[in-house]
């Protein structure tokens, strides 16, 4: 079954080299195309795509904004972002907004599309770098946290490893645990990097609720 | 006619209504004659309700400040037109209690008060003497007093005569020649002349000697000066004059059994005689009119300076006169119905009334008449009624469609003539078109030749409010959902649909001759429509009200404007300057209380509503009747008010009073600094949360519409317009100088050109004074001249320090450029030299693949190259963990690539410090150096990258497992040897290579933290 994907970027080269590649490519249809974050919030939610490709650095409202709302009404939707740099702080917020993952714009054609579908399927894969980032993010939790929100002792391997450079083959050598094993804990710590977020989002509004009495 | 005889008719009139006998008058229509206009003169009345102390008011005076003292048998007030203020006199020695039995105003402004017990008060400005029989005085039953031209004060009472000349008491009876055997009455002339009666002889005191000049046919006789010369003189039964020398002019007969009390000539020559019983009396040239005040008992008048006659009378309080301008035409009038829808006025002078219950009434003046069956008119709840070009009047009813009335004839149309049955305004064009309004929102009606013509009005339309024709014949419909429809042919189109804005429910329109139409709205004041343009005008600018239901114009330059809150005037050139921008404010004169009419509800549902009749007079429609207005009768009063500032109170405490210093104020306002000084030098503390102003302005025509205007310099910018409120506050003033500056206009808008000015000072906080200032700068000195010295040895270390940074930014962007340069550049040139090569290939589709490949890898490494130079330069990354992170993903990807082993050994969680721009670049450019030597000359499989953290240092480490390097100078990895060791000695880092051939080379820096700042 192919995979129903909308476009959000603003440059029109690029958006434009994009629908035609998706357009050409096998297992993915594409759906709707946008040029800024506040028409996507206006069509996404009732084109219902499964994976939306975002740029993050969009005019006006951000693609981490945009990823943002578009979560807290439709909690399936995939989405990967699109960056031309690898700029480990936007990336991470964007991963902590809800998307499922990053590919550099350089990438080819192949690895785009590979990206859409373990996007799909569950998370991209995460680079050391922002494994690294996640590690610390999850090490700085306060004091005890509820299992939704804390990391499972398989799922803190996983992420141990990849912050160590391992490759997905090698997690799953050293873990003794499949390929696909070691994808579904990515996803699993990609969702609770989302949930915490959502979390610490309802704490300050708790906060500032209490503040405001 | 005179206005004399006019006004004796008027008075016969009214009396004529007090009787009740009204049948003969409302008879037939065609029996009025056509009326003079009645309630000629307007009475308002202060009572103890008004804060009065008594009713039984004895003298009454204006002072040259133009305040009104009134002496009452409760003591003695002064007025200032909205308050009554008490001044006490029984402080005063030998003064028994606060009755004041006469008050007499010398021409030294000095007043006297004749008081219980034979005695008498001298009031001036700095002191009040009293006097009383240790004086000499001793006489206690005086009547009244006058004054000569020798600054003698003459009281007379019963047959006894006193003066007192500076502090000099003086009898005199008849052993000094005074006629003796009746009451003696004295009066001064306009030349200071005293003049006496006694019994029925007059006569003038002369050089000493009492001189008998006249003897009439009968006594008691009351006297007056007259401003023409001589003397009036009131017999039992007749008003005569008596001239210089003697001679008797014949003037009016008195009504029976009239007992005269006071008399006083006005400024226009007229005659005012209060009597015991009968009330006062207007004589004006021969005819003498009964004028009503508040009781019949008249014990005092006086005229002030803007012409207004002050009555007090014994048991009715104050009363205060003047000519009335406006009249409320009501049941008393003849009117059957009180509550008027339509009011209008026909080509003979008639005017017509269409009423609330549906009626129909017509009447000249004020005698009215309901119009009847008996008078041709079948009836049919009258709407609305105007007069028809061809005579008679057109009649718009609710039921029958529209009437028409003339010579005792009634015409009809309605329905099957195409006319709507319920018919709300009605228009005459100029033209003879009749413009009709139903309860049909969406049509307009024009009758024009007996047939009637529909004109569809635009959607949207609720209710049509008001139907007028311009000057220029345009024909205006007004609706309550703000539209002004201009028709044209058959069209009607909103001139407003353009305008911006909430909709404003429209009540009324008026064209004026200058091309105005200006629009009465229903809580948002008037609007101009003019050439295309728009402008509104509210109470912000002025307007007394913001509902405005009809609107007409004098002849004088005002338009009247009634509302919910009554009738008011505004001139129209100052709403023109206003609706163009040309001033801000306009002055808006209310008409309500003060011309004696109740609250007027007026009315809006029909047209025509107002009327200019033929006279110039002004007709209203109102739910209380018809009120017509003269707005010739409204006097002008050129005469500015006075205007000074009544008391000070800081915090609610009064620290200032007006006349403080009078000798009738009690103990503690005498206390206050007098504001009338111009010398007296008002001080207030520093300390103070709110300074209150309360002014006064005396002119009592109306006083109502004195409105103020305030400035405080030193504070406001401008001029504050107060309008009629008579107080202004103020917050803390800062420690100044200031002039509180008011002025007043009265209600024609004459303003007071000098107003009130008042200086005075705050004082300042003792930190605000100099000594402590003094202390302060010397104090603050010691500590700058400390400071200084520390802080000059700190900017130079601090520019140091910048000198320092700036040097190292300059050379990251040195560095920067020179990346960008060498990576990208080369990268760049790489391409386009490949895309070139594709071109020239074009022939040879396999060749070309291969190549734009290549130009692929190239392109993919340019990005990487600009990768690599915004991770470099963006500030976020100048963390510790940020470094770590990219160089080993850097790392990892790099080998990757070039298919060796790559074990990393880093921190879990360096610690979050910052690290410049320059180690971070240093550090990566090393580790690129040292990967590249392996890929490109190690043959290694496998390379180990270890970093460690301690507080002291940066350890770091990469090892391969490859061929080693030799000692040889030639070896090509010794380049890049050279080029890490130099940048490892920039950093102050420990540089080690150990390697020996088939060992592999392990490469190790140790960069010693530098010591925080």
């Amino acid at each position: 079954m192919s995979i129903a994907v909308s476009i959000v970027e603003d440059d029109r080269k690029t958006r434009e080299g994009l629908v035609a590649l998706l357009r050409r490519a096998a297992g993915v249809h594409l759906l709707g195309v946008y040029s800024s974050g506040e028409a996507a919030l206006a069509a996404v939610p009732t084109e219902q795509p499964e994976v939306v490709l975002m740029d993050i650095n969009l005019p006006g409202m951000s693609g981490i904004d945009c990823i943002a709302k578009l979560k807290t009404q439709m909690p399936e939707l995939r989405a990967l972002m699109l960056t031309t740099y690898e700029d480990s702080h936007l990336i991470f917020n964007s991963l902590r907004a809800g998307a499922s993952g990053y590919i550099l714009k350089n990438k080819s054609s192949a690895e785009l599309l590979t990206a859409i579908q373990q996007v799909h399927e569950g998370g991209a894969p995460m680079s050391m770098r922002i494994a690294r980032k996640v590690v610390a993010f999850f090490n700085q939790l306060p004091g005890p946290v509820s299992e939704s929100q804390s990391l499972s002792e398989r799922e803190a391997q996983v992420l141990a490893a990849l912050a160590k450079g391992l490759i997905y083959k090698e997690i799953a050598t050293e873990l003794k645990i499949s390929e696909n094993t070691v994808r579904t804990y990515i996803k699993r710590i990609y969702e609770k990097l989302h949930v915490n977020s959502r979390t610490e989002a309802v704490a300050k509004f708790r906060v500032n609720l209490s503040g405001a009495e | 006619m005179s206005s004399g005889t006019r006004f004796f008719c008027a008075g016969i009139c009214a009396v004529f209504f007090l009787i009740g006998d009204l049948a003969s008058v409302a008879g037939t229509l065609t029996n009025l004659e056509k009326a003079p206009p009645a309630n000629l003169w307007l009475t308002r009345t202060w009572q103890t309700d008004e804060g009065l102390p008594d009713n039984d008011v004895t003298g009454v005076a204006q002072t040259t400040d133009g305040h009104l003292w009134v002496a009452t048998l409760g003591g003695l007030m002064r007025f200032d037109g909205e308050h009554f203020e008490e001044f006490s006199i029984t402080h005063l020695p030998k003064v028994p209690n606060h009755v004041v039995r006469v008050m007499y105003l010398d021409r030294h402004g000095r007043l006297w008060l004749v008081m219980d017990r034979g005695v008498v008060i001298r009031v001036g400005d700095k002191e009040a003497r009293v006097f009383d029989a240790s004086d000499g005085f001793g006489f206690w039953r005086v009547t009244g007093v006058t004054e000569d031209d020798e600054d003698g004060v003459w009281f007379y009472g019963g047959t006894e005569v006193c003066r007192i000349r500076g502090n000099q008491v003086e009898r005199f009876t008849d052993a000094e020649g005074l006629p003796t055997g009746g009451n003696v009455y004295m009066t001064a002339d306009a030349h200071g002349q005293i003049w006496f009666a006694s019994r029925s002889r007059v006569g003038v005191f002369r050089d000493g000697h009492w001189q008998i000049l006249a003897t009439l046919e009968t006594g008691p006789l009351h006297l007056a000066a007259s401003h023409s010369g001589g003397i009036w003189i009131c017999t039992p039964h007749r008003v005569v004059k008596c001239t210089e020398g003697g001679e008797l002019q014949e003037f009016t007969t008195l009504p029976e059994q009239t007992v005269v009390q006071v008399m006083l000539e006005d400024h226009a020559g007229g005659l005012w005689i209060g009597t015991a019983a009968q009330g006062l009396l207007h004589l004006e040239g021969h005819a003498l009119e009964h004028v009503a005040v508040s009781h019949p008992d008249i014990a005092s008048l006086t005229e002030d300076r803007e012409g207004n006659l002050w009555v007090g009378t014994s048991g009715g309080g104050l009363n205060l006169l003047r000519s009335r301008a406006m009249d409320l035409i009501g049941a008393k009038a003849g009117l059957p119905f009180e509550s008027v829808r339509s009011v209008c006025e026909d080509a003979d002078g008639w005017m017509w009334a269409a009423l609330q219950n549906g009626s129909l009434a017509r009447g000249r003046g004020d005698q009215w008449a309901p119009v009847t069956a008996a008078d041709g008119w079948p009836g049919g709840d009258a709407t609305c009624v105007t007069p028809a070009r061809e005579g008679g009047v057109w009649i718009g009813t609710h039921e029958r469609g529209l009437q028409r009335w003339q010579n005792g004839k009634c015409q009809q149309w309605s329905q099957s003539e195409g006319l709507a049955p319920s018919v709300r305004s009605l228009m005459q064009a100029v033209n003879g078109d009749l413009w009709i309004a139903t309860d049909l929102p969406n049509r307009l009606w024009l009758f024009r030749d007996g047939k009637f013509d529909r004109l569809q009005l635009p959607p949207g339309v609720h209710a049509i409010r008001a139907l007028t024709q311009a000057v220029d014949g345009t024909i205006w419909v007004g609706t309550s959902d703000g539209q002004i429809l201009r028709v044209q042919g058959h069209a009607a189109t909103n001139e407003l649909a353009a305008q911006k804005g909430p909709p404003y429910s429209v009540r009324c329109l008026y064209p004026t001759p200058d091309g105005s139409l200006w629009i009465g709205y229903a809580g948002s004041g008037v609007a101009r429509w003019h050439d295309g343009r728009y402008a509104r005008i509210s109470i912000t600018e002025g307007l007394s009200d913001n509902s405005v239901s009809q609107m007409l114009s004098d002849n004088q330059g005002g338009l009247w404007l009634t509302g919910n809150h009554g009738l008011s005037r505004v001139r129209l050139d100052e709403l023109i300057d206003v609706a163009e921008g040309r001033r801000t404010h306009l002055r808006s004169t209310v008409y309500g209380r003060g011309e004696g009419l109740p609250s007027l509800q007026p009315v809006c549902e029909n047209s025509p509503s107002t009327w200019r009749g033929s006279d110039d007079r002004l007709w209203f429609a109102t739910r209380k009747g018809v009120l017509a207005v003269q707005p010739g009768m409204i006097r002008d009063n050129p005469i500015p008010p006075t205007v000074f500032v009544k008391e000070v109170t800081v915090d609610g405490q009064p620290v200032a009073l007006y006349d403080s210093q009078f000798p009738l104020r009690a103990a503690e306002e005498s206390r206050l600094l007098d504001l009338h000084d111009p010398h007296a030098k008002l001080q207030l503390p520093p300390r103070h949360s709110k300074i209150e102003f309360s002014f006064a302005a005396l002119s009592f025509n109306s006083p109502e519409n004195v409105q103020f205007r305030y400035r405080l310099r030193g504070f406001d910018a401008g001029w504050v317009e107060a309008g009629t409120q008579r107080s202004a506050q103020y917050p803390r003033l800062p420690a100044n100088k200031y002039d509180f500056e008011v002025t007043a206009c009265n209600e024609a808008g004459v303003w007071n050109k000098t107003g009130f000015n008042l200086p005075f000072v705050v004082g300042p906080f003792y930190w605000q004074t100099l000594w402590f200032r003094t202390l302060l700068v010397a104090a603050f000195t010691a500590v700058v001249i400390a400071l200084v010295r520390y802080l000059s040895f700190r900017r130079l270390r601090e520019r140091m320090r910048l000198l320092e940074q700036q040097a190292v930014l300059d050379q990251d962007r040195a560095r920067i450029a020179k990346d960008l340069h060498d990576d990208l550049g080369a990268n760049m040139t790489q391409m386009t030299l490949v895309l070139e090569l594709a071109l020239q290939q074009r022939s040879e589709p396999e060749a070309v693949i291969g190549t734009v490949q290549d130009g692929l890898v190239a392109a993919r490494e340019a990005i990487k190259s600009l990768d690599a130079a915004v991770w470099a330069v963006n500030p976020e990354n100048n963390t510790l963990p940020e470094l770590v992170a990219y160089i080993g993903q850097f790392t990892m990807e790099f080998l990757q690539q070039a298919n060796i082993r790559c074990t990393l050994d880093l921190p879990d969680h360096p610690p979050e410090r910052s690290v410049t721009a320059e180690l971070r670049h240093s550090l990566f450019l090393i580790v690129k150096e040292a990967l590249n030597n392996v890929v490109r000359h190690a043959q290694a499989t496998e390379v180990r990258l270890r970093i460690a953290v301690t507080p002291a240092a940066l350890d770091l480490l990469i090892a391969d497992n490859g061929r080693g390097m030799g000692q040889k100078s030639d070896d090509p990895a010794t380049d890049g040897l050279r080029n890490m060791r130099q940048r490892a000695s920039e950093l102050n880092a420990e540089f080690r290579v150990e390697s020996a051939p088939g060992a592999g080379t392990k490469i190790s820096l140790r960069y010693p933290w530098p010591p925080a700042d």
